[in-house]
């Protein structure tokens, strides 16, 4: 019950997300839902694991990366999302659609595991989608970056399907990746914001013929 | 196989220390030259054990490789292609060591090492036993090739030719990889061991007569690229004239015959097909051979027209393994045999004479810096053994009695002959038409070659002071050995005929007795001797004229003189001029223009005429479609706007299209 109740927050965090123009909230309620992502193993499987897992999805996500998308946005002094490729409500609609369609292709999964939740799979689709709809839709480097973050939310969601069979090596591997990710991506925005004045991703349309 | 694979081992070291010891430019031409000798001799002679022993060795390697495996074979086929591409190599090879001398400033190591890497991924090519190793060699000798054709690659028409050849050359790869896919697929389906590439377990299957149809058409095109068939041979004129002579001579006299190669491996594997893959391979011999003679006539560079008779005898060998795959499909043995022997033997004639030909070319490039033959005349009297050994590769080429030539078309004329008396009404009519090409490619073989001959080194001089040139006696060498060849299996043809017998009965699946054996050999041998009684009553006659002669005055006056007082070099007989007849009866298939009028009236003013062919498939089939192919492209680039959020949509959409298409 209570795992049904915090995968639900997760997606009405995520179209919060979606709907925000304020760079300064969607931070916030990344952070929250990954606040919520990370307690999400021990309502699963409580352990050892799961408690590693937790504790260092917190720290890298609630508490480290946050504190780097703030910095990066204090940086280049940027608030609003303002010109936005597709506009708030029509990116909303566009997310209801494709959450429908999540729901549907993942009734027909077939997966070798559903002990856990009914709600797991949707859900980690609908948290991919709405991360990939950040990433069409928007202009701003930080946008950008908050918009991959979610989508790998939606991925670790995913792996939670396969808790007890992956080594926590690898997990802890992945959790690195993302770490290395995020720190690439608030210098690429550093740099953007220092070519062009601006951290919007609007300029960068030289690489074609 | 011991021979055989020591040889690999000892090529591919050389190749290593070449490489690394560039700085050391003397030694490392020396490893050169050891290396190829080796290499090449031990090739030969594991060819030959073979051949005449008539067993066949295999070699299983135990490295696996991540697709295919390691797996040689030498039977007599392979063999004696491994005996071609020996001999060819290793004469080009010394050739073009003293050849590119004063190409000091290039690197000649690389184009060395590159040189011994494509020998070494031809002999494993005509060796391989799976598909997949055949195909990595094959792109491998593609590759080696491009890098030996842009040798000069500091001129932009080399680049442009190298560039033409690779696309070519991979366009028909692809074919290569639906057609090899296909055959393994027969293999799954028929039960055989899953997947397997291996070519033995491709030959124990049977294939459905659709199935073999259409993988014998997609090995037409794939290998036919490379080979040079009529309508897709464009790469070759290109290709043939700018790379360095020895080059050229491997590339018209080996390379292209391992599509021939290709194509005899596939019916050896697959042995039945339809009645129309014989005739149409009878067709593409037909054309090729024909156009490829009338476009030779059509040129003035003696090396666009040395690769232009590659398409001409790549036909003839065309048109014999045509007939032999008519005398296959129709269980004729003896017709099988023939075409196929013929087909063969013409494939070692033609790298021979072929050789010959470009190496003398390039000796005549070396000492006039020109191969334009309305600039050059009158070179015999001072190159005079290029020029008789140029004499020798044209009549063989030709196919004219007492050279090699004339072997390998008589054995083709015979197959068609015979099967001519078949009396069935099909075999009739193709073989006869057959039979017309055939000499009328013969016919104007000769006109070009007394076109090119007579251009080049009779006569006087056009442009140039030829009192200073020299010639250079390395280079002649190899070029007498390839000369001698030539003249060998002209007179004494028995030993070879054998040698492609039994490749051929390899092919067909015939078992090859010793009557059929002699059936087929003691017309030749008696013919042979006829031919030499003739040449030697010839001969006598000539010397009693010279002898009665003596006793009459004579006058020297200037070659094509023509009575004039004060004769120029200009009023001779140019090369346009002797081609010009011939090209105006065919000048509606060769697109034949005359620019400029020819002078007129007692006090004529300046004229100028010039005469140019119009290659027919470049510039009407292949240039539309690429033409086209690029105006769709150009129209694709729609969707390519820049946008990182475009490209990342695009992205989404596919993966969502292909879960719904999963999970539907």
């Amino acid at each position: 019950m209570w795992l049904e109740l915090v995968l639900i927050l997760i997606i009405f965090l995520g179209i919060l997300i979606l709907g925000n123009n304020r760079l300064g909230s969607m931070i916030q309620l990344f952070a929250l839902q990954s606040l919520l992502l990370s307690i999400t193993p021990l309502l699963i499987q409580p352990g050892l694991h799961a408690g590693i897992i937790t504790i260092v999805t917190i720290l890298l996500k609630v508490v480290f990366m946050p504190t780097l998308l703030f910095w990066a946005i204090r940086h280049v002094s940027m608030r609003w999302e303002v010109y936005p490729l597709i506009g708030y409500g029509k990116t909303l609609i566009l997310c209801g659609l494709l959450m429908a369609i999540a729901f549907l292709i993942s009734s027909k999964l077939d997966l070798p595991d559903k002990s856990t939740s009914y709600l797991l799979v949707p859900s980690a689709f609908s948290i991919v989608i709405i991360g990939f709809l950040l990433l069409v839709s928007r202009f701003k480097a930080i946008t950008q970056v908050i918009g991959y973050l979610v989508m790998e939310n939606g991925i670790f969601l995913f792996a939670l399907l396969l808790l007890e069979k992956t080594p926590l090596l690898v997990e802890i591997g992945i959790l690195l990746d993302i770490f290395v990710g995020a720190l690439v991506m608030g210098i690429v925005v550093n740099n953007i914001n220092q070519e062009f004045g601006s951290a919007s991703t609007i300029n960068l349309t030289n690489l074609r013929d | 196989m011991n021979f055989f694979l020591y040889s690999l081992a000892f090529l591919v070291f050389s190749v290593f220390l070449m490489l690394f010891s560039a700085r050391l430019k003397k030694i490392t031409s020396g490893i050169f030259l050891c290396s190829l000798i080796v290499g090449s001799v031990l090739a030969i002679i594991s060819a030959i054990k073979v051949l005449v022993n008539q067993t066949s060795l295999d070699y299983h390697a135990a490295l696996r490789m991540p697709i295919g495996e390691f797996y040689l074979g030498l039977d007599a086929l392979s063999a004696f292609f491994v005996f071609t591409i020996s001999v060819l190599f290793l004469m080009s090879g010394i050739y073009g060591y003293f050849y590119l001398q004063d190409c000091e400033k290039k690197n000649l190591n690389a184009h060395y090492s590159i040189y011994n890497l494509c020998l070494v991924f031809l002999l494993i090519l005509v060796t391989a036993k799976n598909a997949v190793l055949f195909l990595i060699a094959w792109e491998m000798v593609t590759v080696c090739a491009y890098f030996m054709i842009i040798f000069y690659d500091q001129q932009k028409v080399v680049r442009k030719a190298g560039y033409l050849y690779l696309i070519a050359a991979h366009t028909g790869t692809f074919c290569l990889f639906i057609m090899f896919l296909l055959m393994q697929h027969n293999t799954v389906l028929s039960g055989g061991q899953a997947g397997s590439m291996n070519f033995d377990q491709m030959l124990l299957t049977p294939f459905s007569l659709p199935l073999a149809g259409l993988i014998f058409v997609l090995a037409i095109l794939g290998f036919g690229v490379k080979t040079g068939f009529m309508p897709m041979h464009i790469w070759l004129p290109h290709a043939h004239p700018v790379a360095p002579s020895h080059v050229s001579a491997i590339l018209s006299g080996v390379i292209i015959k391992i599509g021939i190669y290709g194509l005899l491996r596939i019916i050896l594997i697959i042995k039945d097909f339809p009645q129309w893959c014989a005739v149409l391979l009878l067709f593409i011999g037909m054309i090729s051979g024909v156009g490829g003679v009338l476009y030779a006539l059509g040129q003035h560079e003696i090396k666009k027209l040395l690769a232009y008779h590659s398409i001409e005898n790549i036909g003839i060998i065309t048109l014999g393994l045509g007939i032999g795959l008519w005398g296959q499909i129709n269980q004729n043995e003896m017709v099988a045999l023939l075409g196929y022997a013929g087909a063969l033997l013409h494939v070692f004639n033609h790298a021979v004479f072929k050789g010959l030909l470009f190496l003398s070319a390039g000796s005549v490039i070396k000492a006039t810096h020109t191969g334009e033959m309305d600039k050059l005349g009158g070179l015999l009297k001072y190159l005079p053994w290029t020029g008789h050994l140029f004499l020798i590769g044209a009549v063989s080429i030709c196919g004219l009695p007492l050279f090699n030539g004339f072997i390998s078309e008589w054995l083709v004329y015979r197959a068609l002959f015979e099967n001519m008396f078949q009396f069935k009404i099909n075999a009739i009519v193709f073989c006869s038409l057959a039979i017309i090409a055939l000499s009328l490619i013969g016919g104007l073989a000769i006109a070009c070659f007394a076109k090119a001959f007579g251009a080049i080194f009779l006569g006087n001089s056009r442009c140039l002071d030829n009192k200073q040139l020299k010639e250079n006696s390395l280079f002649i060498a190899p070029m007498i050995v390839l000369g001698g060849i030539c003249l060998w299996i002209g007179l004494f043809p028995k030993t070879m005929v054998s040698f492609v017998l039994r490749a051929a009965s390899v092919v067909s699946a015939v078992n090859l007795s010793p009557i059929k054996q002699s059936a087929i050999i003691s017309p030749l041998i008696t013919m042979g001797f006829v031919l030499a009684l003739l040449i030697l009553t010839i001969v006598i006659l000539g010397l009693l004229k010279k002898i009665s002669m003596n006793f009459s005055c004579t006058k020297k006056a200037q070659t094509w003189g023509c009575g004039y007082s004060l004769p120029t070099s200009r009023m001779q007989y140019t090369a346009s001029s002797f081609a010009e007849p011939i090209l105006r009866i065919f000048r509606n298939i060769l697109g034949f223009t005359v620019k400029g009028n020819k002078p007129s009236g007692y006090f004529p003013k300046e004229e100028r005429i010039s005469a140019h062919v119009v290659e027919v498939s470049e510039e009407f089939i292949f240039k539309p479609i690429f033409q086209g192919i690029q105006f769709l492209a150009s129209k694709l680039k729609i969707i390519q706007v820049g946008f990182v959020q475009l490209y990342l949509l695009y992205i989404i959409a596919f993966l969502l299209l292909l879960l719904i298409w999963k999970i539907v």
